[in-house]
């Protein structure tokens, strides 16, 4: 076999979102984005960092517009 | 129909040396292409595999191969390589520049995917990671696993971040509880101490040790002037004595005084650099102006300059003495004026002095008033100076006492509050990062655990359809039920096990014959090819089996015609008459079967295919022919009838003459298969005289009544007419010789009329399958009953 067809990342990365997002690990707006980012293997070490402080933050109130206070 | 290969143009192409051009029934999604090895089987599979996978085919999977110089035939070069290949109105063409493959077409080609004999040994008998990568892109999540490594790497970063935290957070705890019992430990805790203590306000302690400072440097400036005007002064007197010894000294010097033997030195050189000077030599004295011989008065001068030395070296050193002292006299005044101007700093700075609480600072500012004032000289103000600096010699230790004891409370206030500060931001941070941990370690738990499920139910789901694939071509053979799992310690590590003798999980490789091999191989790929959409997807099997008996290669086909419902198409070569047979004989479902025949190759003429026909309609045509030939005619009316009675007392157990190689004559099968026909029954439904149905029809059709007739009068006429076969289609006889044509034409027409009824109109099978209560064909539209006798 050799045709290359990549829809299982896709169909992971669905999951793995999903599942994040109903967690409450990461935000949903961001899901589309996070999702084909996770799914090209782009997540980076600092992008899951990010991700996962801005979601703390917002649930502590402390991020209006996708900025958190100190950077305001 | 959607995804049918219909056409493939090769030209220099591996095998094919000359223009070739395949062409498969648009109308059928099954083709079987039969040649005998070295035909150009895998020539045709390959041109596929380039145009639609850009890849050299079989080649790839030989290393001592080029496809710059193995794929084009041998004759010709790269250069002049072309396959083309028609899908649903659309074509795609490949060729080769060097090594490297160019397809060129209207959009991506569909999916083709391929299986040849060697990928079979490589699913099945490779090393795990071998058999991963056989999967690869079925369970590929490279790429969320690479998303994954990442979070691994941010959780390790982060937990990393956090121990860095704890350690600052300790450091920063153990210096205050130093500092703590340092202080003798006051208080309950010494967080609380620290507490307290960075909140006091030490801005005065502060402004009253900055303003100490600056008075303890003016003194010490002041001090510092002081001591450099009495080393000037020093300096100063030393030069004065310097210059009145010389001075002494010139005044007892014998003979001309002093002074009048300088000036008249002075008079000598001066005329000596005159004369020296002077273009032409003097002839009179320019003083007197008596005539003169320039060289005698030179001679004369310079012996009276000679005789004048000491009073020269006298001069020389008044001189010298006179500049040391001036340069004494100027820095001594410099000092001055610097020791002027930093006691008036002092005095200015203790005037200003808004810190009365310095008690260390006594000095009477009255008193130095005169130092800013113009009507005192520079005596009287040094005098002053000399008299501040000598009461503020007095009182610097103290000062810097007072000084150093601020600067220490200062000190341990900013250390204090500097530690309680670092720990309440390691507090803060702690409950950051042990929050941002936990969420990230939760992430990864979630991301690990859904890929192994997620990759694991999809190799569950392949190994349940590979079981069921296996076990139709195996029934009843203890040995299957096979599983595939992700080895979880090694990355793309992929391992298979199988049932054999009721133990589990062995190698099936260390177990199973080659034919069971072949054919475990087989369904775990065909398993995997069914994945995703394989109504779009086009299946290829290259001469796959090669070990597979006559009872398992049945199987085989009855299992590759219904699943070939599920593909756009699918494409099988083979070089096994029988498998071909099959389809030709109506044993096997030929009516969605497009059969194609290879013929002999040769260079000079390349791969050339033609298509091949059922013996039912060989038969057709035959009776159709003009001259009428009675001859094939009844040797092809007789082979079809041999395997149409073969095939049922086969089925049915007919009894007949045990042979070892199964050679029975048109006779023995007739008498063997008369009881039988006694009872048959054939029941076909309604819409077969639209045949071929869609699958919607065949589904709708199933369900309506069913036709019955009783195919025992034809089978008795021609059970009475069968020596036709032998006399005339197969013998040299006066017998036959006697059979007119008629005779011959009606046998024909009778077998070819059994053939037609007992066989379905619609997938061209001779109703073969086991249901219950009768057997029918793969479409279920013909039925045979009963089903035993």
């Amino acid at each position: 076999m050799t045709e290359s067809n990549n829809t299982p990342n896709m169909e992971l990365g669905k999951v793995v979102v999903e599942t994040l997002v109903s967690q409450g690990l990461i935000a949903p707006e961001n899901q589309e984005n996070i999702l084909s980012t996770i799914c090209d293997g782009r997540m980076t070490a600092s992008d899951w960092k990010s991700c996962v402080e801005m979601k703390i933050l917002k649930d502590e109130g402390k991020v209006y517009d996708g900025k958190s206070d100190q950077e305001d | 129909m959607a995804n049918l290969i219909k056409k493939i143009e090769m030209d220099h192409f591996r095998g094919a040396s000359r223009p070739s051009v395949i062409e498969f029934d648009p109308t059928k999604n099954t083709v079987v292409i039969f040649g005998e090895n070295g035909r150009g089987k895998s020539t045709i599979v390959d041109a596929i595999d380039m145009v639609a996978n850009g890849m050299p085919g079989s080649l790839a999977d030989r290393p001592s191969t080029s496809t710059k110089q193995h794929l084009p035939s041998v004759d010709s070069n790269h250069q002049d390589l072309s396959v083309k290949l028609y899908i649903d109105g659309m074509e795609w063409e490949a060729s080769l520049d060097g090594s490297t493959i160019h397809v060129s077409g209207d959009s991506p080609c569909p999916t083709v995917h391929i299986l040849r004999r060697n990928q079979l040994l490589k699913l099945i008998e490779t090393q795990p990671a071998q058999r991963y990568e056989a999967l690869r892109r079925f369970v590929d999540v490279d790429g969320v696993e690479q998303s994954e490594q990442y979070l691994r790497d941010c959780v390790r970063e982060t937990d990393a971040e956090l121990t860095s935290v704890y350690r600052q957070l300790e450091d920063a705890q153990n210096e205050l509880e130093k500092l703590w019992k340092d202080e003798g430990s006051p208080g309950d805790s010494w967080l609380r101490w620290a507490h307290d203590k960075s909140q006091v306000d030490i801005s005065e302690t502060k402004t009253l040790a900055a303003y100490l400072t600056s008075v303890i440097d003016s003194i010490n400036n002041a001090i510092g002037s002081k001591d450099r005007f009495d080393t000037s002064f020093s300096d100063y007197q030393g030069k004065c004595n310097n210059l009145k010894v010389v001075e002494e000294e010139i005044k007892s010097s014998p003979g001309l005084s002093a002074e009048e033997a300088i000036k008249l030195l002075n008079i000598l050189q001066q005329t000596q650099t005159y004369i020296s000077e002077t273009k032409e030599p003097i002839t009179e004295c320019p003083v007197c102006e008596q005539p003169v011989v320039a060289e005698q008065l030179t001679d004369s001068i310079q012996k009276r300059l000679t005789s004048m030395t000491e009073v020269k070296e006298l001069d020389d050193r008044k001189k010298a003495a006179e500049k040391q002292l001036q340069g004494s006299e100027n820095t001594l005044s410099t000092h001055l004026n610097q020791l002027l101007r930093q006691s008036q700093n002092v005095i200015g700075i203790v005037s200003e002095n808004e810190h009365p609480g310095v008690p260390e600072l006594v000095i009477d500012v009255e008193k130095y008033a005169g130092l800013s004032k113009n009507d005192l000289d520079n005596k009287e103000k040094h005098k002053l100076c000399v008299g501040l600096v000598n009461t503020i010699n007095k009182c610097i230790e103290d000062l810097r006492h007072r000084h150093t004891e601020l600067q220490k409370d200062i000190n341990q206030h900013n250390a204090i509050k500097n530690h309680y500060d670092k720990v309440i931001d390691c507090l803060k941070s702690t409950l950051h990062v042990e929050k941002v941990l936990a969420v990230l370690q939760k992430a990864l738990d979630i991301i690990h655990s859904k890929r192994i499920d997620f990759t694991q139910g999809i190799l569950n789901e392949v190994a349940d359809e590979w079981n069921r694939l296996y076990k139709r071509i195996h029934p009843n053979e203890p040995l299957g039920n096979c599983t595939l799992s992700l080895d979880p310690d090694r990355r793309h590590s992929l391992h298979q096990g199988a049932e054999f003798e009721g133990h589990q999980g062995v190698p099936p490789q260390a177990y199973f014959s080659d034919s069971h091999l072949d054919t475990l191989g087989f369904c775990v790929w065909l398993s995997i090819a069914k994945r995703g959409t394989p109504q779009d997807t086009i299946i290829i099997l290259d001469d796959v089996f090669t070990s597979a008996d006559s009872v398992h290669l049945r199987n085989i086909v009855e299992l590759l015609t219904d699943e070939a419902e599920h593909f756009g198409q699918v494409v099988i070569t083979t070089h096994y008459r029988q498998w071909r047979d099959r389809y030709r004989y109506m044993q096997s479902a030929s009516g969605n079967v497009h059969l194609i025949e290879l013929h002999r190759w040769s260079l000079e003429k390349g791969v050339r295919a033609c298509n091949s026909k059922l013996v039912l309609e060989e038969l057709r045509e035959a009776l159709g022919k003009e001259p009428f030939d009675r001859q094939d005619v009844a040797s092809r009316a007789g082979i079809l009838l041999e395997s149409i009675l073969d095939t049922l007392a086969l089925q049915y157990g007919c009894r007949t003459r045990h042979t070892r190689n199964d050679d029975h004559t048109l006779m023995e099968l007739s008498n063997a298969c008369s009881r039988l026909f006694g009872r048959l029954q054939i029941g076909k439904s309604p819409q077969l005289v639209n045949a071929p149905l869609t699958k919607k029809q065949v589904r709708e059709a199933v369900e309506e009544n069913f036709t019955i007739t009783c195919p025992l009068d034809i089978f008795s006429k021609i059970k009475d007419s069968s020596f036709v076969r032998n006399q005339v289609g197969c013998h040299y006889n006066i017998s036959g010789m006697e059979i007119s044509d008629e005779e011959v034409e009606e046998f024909g027409d009778d077998v070819l009329s059994l053939a037609i009824g007992i066989t379905c109109q619609n997938c061209g099978t001779l109703p073969g399958r086991n249901r219950g209560t009768h057997f029918e064909c793969p479409c279920r539209l013909t039925k045979l009953m009963p089903l035993t006798m």
